[in-house]
């Protein structure tokens, strides 16, 4: 079954100097429970697609559909929900609120939105599958960068959305750590059945992906597949 | 030297330079000007208008026939004394205590032009004639109470037997009751008994030439006692006189009969008139201030304590009077005779006779008070009460005499409680009106004070707005610092480049201030001097000039690194950047808002508590009600400035605050919250601090009126500590719900 469905997605935006072409008649599908990775150039809109994905924007032609729906239909509450269930994200630089602990950032998304007990326990779970079981009450800024991406990896995950969406997850970490974060992603992904759709620059994190997109200036240019299932 | 110059003129062209495609942030900055200018000239116009308004209400009752009133200190009470008020019961409780020898002093002082003593000769003793009709004969009980009170024990009861000759001759004798016999002759019915009752009126010596004046000051002061009626009860004794003895107390030996009452008439009684101990009033300064005074029982008797005993002395009524007295008066210038005894109520039942009258009764010191007429005190200005001050203080000087100014004096309500040693609490209390003194001086300078106060922190606000404007664009300047640092510029440079940029940013908006002050100065005289204006504008260039410059420059000096991000993207960033200036930003902003927010709510706290005691000591007068009638207008503006430029600082702060958090409003929007949860998140943030602030601002107006005036009143006390931080919140709530509103609107349309 397709998660996500990208047909024919153009993209633009202005600036002073005219008009940028970011995408060009994109078509994308990912299966259900797959993992992708998208790698390209900068500018080539690797980003942007991830955007359209996590319906944090819009295409001018074309669609993009998750889980079966548009998201060119989604607004206000539905929209919300959408962002709450639907994708999680992960963001290179975490994205962590500074004032919150650990347990709370992992909580965050849903915290106007489901009993405050059960959340915490689902985080608890959380942080503990991703290794930070001891480290619950700190704050980010007492938390190494591998960490902090743990923990903003266990908050995408809070809401076991089917989706997965990570901007350059280890762009801001080290080798080691990276690669660190990156096998605990691509474990959780598949434990739970999860869709991972992954930008990266780093070939070698692509490499974990089921299949490696490549885009340049816009469009797809080779899909090839990394492990034969 | 030359090298200093040469950094400054570097400095400016770079800080103009810098302006280019920057211009817009003149207009915050010149909106705060502007603020403060308008509130600052705002003020001092309401002031003006609420001075005129003060004044035109002060000079339509400020003088009334007499300026001084002049009695003997005995005759003044320690409630009196402390207060500044006039009992009026001691005008009719003082016989004598002022010399002719005196009263000639008085009229040697300069300025006075009309002496006019007076004197409390006592009372007199009425006697009220009630003739009631019997239709046919036997025993019985006639009950009268005075105003209707049947339950306080005052009733006057008489047993009168309607019988003829034959069985009056035969009738048996009873020793232990009082009963009067009516005869009938040849049975003719009906037949007419004429109860008495006892009353008492005051009698007071004044000049026949003045009579009218005097009765007019006399008795203005004294309260309007509901009319005086005496009500008749009449019962049939069932059986025979012989059985009345053991019948008194049982209800059911009497049948109640319906007679016709003729009309009331009035004689007075005896020969001799009855003087009463003075009222003692007690009060702290709490009851003072809330107009409540105590009565202190002078003693006790068979009937319970007496609040005004009846002095050993009994002076004989001269000739003549009696005739004067009888049939003319009516029954609403009587007084119940039990009354006076007991409680202080006063009527108008007053009557006059010639003051040499009452100076044969009183003796050598006779006059119980002096009027006094002054010239040169025509209108309510600083000279008539400089000439009134210093001949009063002269009177004092000369007689020993206590004076007190009535001009500009109003009156008051004041709250009499008559405690009764054996009960808890007060048994009774009654409304009384006293003059209060010096109330139009008090209003004066309670409504200048008031004004300056406002003008104080309403500058405070100002600038604050104006300081909030400085951190605003000292924000938005950082990343410039920073790589001006990194490029190789010196701290101190960077520092004479960001005043100028301050300078340069202010400057338009202080000269239209500047200009606008001086024009409004030709247009309208304002109440401040220039000197003020100019000083708080130059106070509100250098608050923003040190905020942008102080902001603009926190945290650079030891930046070796390529730019980094400012504002809270350092939070969001990887988290392990230096934070302290951001949070030090972060909480110079918030200090902003709580002190914006703490004086707004002091300012409105403070102005309830300064306007309550205001009523308490000065509203309660007539005239001071007559001003707030006319000052209410200009008050109301004046709080509606106030709180506007509480509003525009506490929503800059906001706005300031929202700035550093639009990161963490652009992930909660990615990560699924809707618009309505960022937004209750956003005002409970706001809202929450805001109650602190409040309470704050609450407890520093109740130190502060405790220190000036009084502790406040309990109640009104809790309603501030309850009202204050919700207050607070509804101002922060007020001035965040927009910016929330633009901010959340930008987070929800944000792109990666």
């Amino acid at each position: 079954m397709e998660m996500v469905v990208c047909s024919q997605v153009h993209y633009s935006y202005f600036t002073g100097a005219g008009e940028v072409e970011v995408l060009r008649g994109l078509d994308l599908m990912v299966m259900q429970g797959e993992h992708i990775a998208i790698i390209g150039p900068s500018g080539a809109g690797k980003t942007t697609l991830l955007r359209l994905c996590a319906a944090l924007d819009w295409s001018k032609v074309g669609d993009v559909f998750i889980d079966g729906g548009s998201t060119r239909k989604l607004h206000g509450k539905d929209l919300a929900r959408f962002r709450r269930e639907k994708v999680g994200l992960v963001f290179q630089q975490f994205s962590l609120l500074p004032m919150l602990s650990a347990l709370e950032n992992v909580m965050l998304p849903l915290l106007p939105y489901s009993s405050r007990h059960l959340l915490r326990n689902r985080a608890s779970s959380l942080l503990e599958e991703v290794g930070l079981g001891e480290r619950l009450e700190h704050y980010p800024d007492q938390l190494s960068g591998g960490e902090q991406q743990r923990v903003a990896i266990a908050r995408a995950l809070v809401a076991a959305p089917p989706l997965l969406l990570a901007d350059e997850p280890t762009g801001s970490l080290d080798s080691v750590t990276g690669q660190q974060v990156m096998t605990l992603l691509d474990g959780l992904c598949q434990e739970h059945g999860y869709t991972l759709v992954v930008v990266t620059h780093d070939v070698g994190m692509a490499a974990m992906a089921d299949r490696i997109v490549h885009m340049v200036d816009g469009s797809l240019e080779v899909a090839q597949a990394t492990c034969q299932t | 030297m030359r090298h200093h110059f040469f950094l400054l003129l570097k400095s400016l062209s770079f800080a103009l330079w810098s302006l280019r495609r920057r211009t817009g942030q003149i207009v915050p900055v010149a909106i705060s000007f502007f603020l403060l200018m308008g509130a600052i000239q705002l003020i001092g116009t309401l002031h003006n208008v609420s001075s005129v308004l003060v004044k035109q209400q002060i000079a339509r009752s400020w003088r009334g026939p007499y300026d001084l009133l002049i009695r003997p200190p005995s005759a003044v009470s320690e409630p009196e004394r402390r207060a500044g008020w006039v009992d009026p019961q001691s005008l009719l409780e003082t016989y004598g205590g002022i010399s002719q020898q005196q009263v000639n002093s008085i009229s040697a002082i300069a300025h006075i032009v009309q002496v006019v003593p007076f004197a409390t000769a006592g009372w007199q003793v009425v006697n009220v004639l009630l003739p009631v009709e019997f239709i046919q004969k036997g025993v019985y009980r006639v009950s009268a109470a005075w105003n209707g009170q049947w339950k306080t024990g005052n009733v006057i009861v008489r047993y009168v037997d309607v019988t003829d000759l034959a069985h009056l001759t035969n009738e048996v004798q009873l020793p232990d009751l009082d009963v009067q016999h009516l005869v009938t002759r040849d049975d003719t019915m009906p037949v007419v008994f004429t109860m008495t009752v006892q009353a008492i009126q005051a009698i007071i010596g004044v000049p026949a030439s003045q009579q009218r004046m005097l009765s007019q000051a006399l008795l203005e002061n004294l309260a309007p006692t509901p009319a005086v009626f005496i009500s008749l009860h009449v019962e049939r004794l069932q059986s025979e006189l012989s059985s009345l003895t053991g019948c008194i107390k049982q209800a059911d030996c009497w049948k109640t009969q319906q007679v016709r009452q003729d009309t009331v008439s009035l004689q007075s009684d005896g020969v001799q008139m009855l003087r009463y101990s003075q009222t003692r009033y007690a009060a702290s300064p709490q009851q003072i201030a809330a107009g409540e005074l105590s009565i202190v029982a002078s003693g006790s008797d068979a009937q319970g304590q007496l609040y005004r005993v009846l002095l050993p002395e009994y002076v004989p009524i001269p000739i003549h009077m009696e005739d004067s007295v009888s049939g003319e008066l009516s029954m609403h210038a009587l007084l119940p005779f039990s009354m006076p005894q007991r409680l202080p109520i006063m009527t108008n039942a007053v009557r006059f006779i010639p003051l040499e009258q009452a100076c044969a009764i009183n003796g050598e010191r006779c006059y119980s008070g002096v009027y006094v007429r002054l010239n040169g005190v025509e209108r309510y200005s600083q000279q008539s009460l400089d000439l009134l001050q210093a001949t009063a203080a002269s009177i004092v000087a000369n007689t020993g005499l206590h004076v007190d100014i009535l001009d500009g004096s109003s009156l008051r309500e004041v709250l009499i409680s008559i405690v009764d040693s054996a009960h808890e609490g007060p048994i009774a209390s009654v409304q009384s009106m006293w003059r209060a003194v010096g109330v139009a001086v008090q209003i004066e300078h309670g409504v200048d004070g008031l004004q300056a106060m406002l003008l104080a922190f309403c500058s405070m606000v100002c600038l604050l707005a104006i300081g909030a404007a400085g951190i605003l664009v000292g924000t938005g300047r950082r990343k410039d610092a920073l790589l001006l640092r990194q490029v190789g510029w010196q701290g101190h440079v960077l520092v004479t480049v960001f005043l100028f940029d301050g300078l340069a940013l202010c400057g338009p908006a202080c000269l239209l201030a500047a200009g606008w002050t001086m024009l409004s100065e030709r247009m309208w005289a304002g109440s401040l001097s220039s000197l003020v204006i100019y000083m708080l504008l130059v106070a509100g260039a250098l608050v923003y000039c040190c905020s942008l410059v102080l902001v603009a420059n926190a945290g650079v000096g030891d930046s070796a690194e390529g730019p980094r991000p400012y504002g809270l993207q350092r939070y969001l960033g990887n988290g392990q950047g230096n934070s302290s200036q951001a949070r030090q930003v972060k909480m110079t902003i918030e200090f902003a808002r709580g002190l914006a927010l703490i004086s707004a709510i002091f300012l409105i706290a403070t102005g309830y508590l300064l306007i309550s005691s205001f009523d308490r000591v000065l509203i309660v007068t007539i005239l001071g009600r007559q001003v707030r009638e006319a000052l209410e207008g200009s008050q109301l503006v004046l709080l509606l400035v106030m709180v506007s430029a509480a509003l525009l600082t506490i929503g800059l702060c906001a706005k300031l605050l929202l700035q550093g958090r639009r990161e963490e409003l652009q992930l909660l929007s990615m990560v699924g919250w809707e618009r309505r949860a960022v937004m209750l998140r956003i005002m409970w943030d706001n809202c929450s601090p805001a109650l602190g602030y409040g309470e704050i601002g609450v407890l520093l107006a109740i130190a502060v009126a405790t220190l000036v005036a009084a502790f406040p009143p309990l109640l009104m006390l809790l309603s501030l500590l309850i009202c204050g931080p919700l207050l607070g919140a509804l101002l922060a709530g007020l001035a965040t719900i927009g910016v929330a509103w633009q901010e959340t609107g930008r987070a929800f349309r944000w792109r990666w």
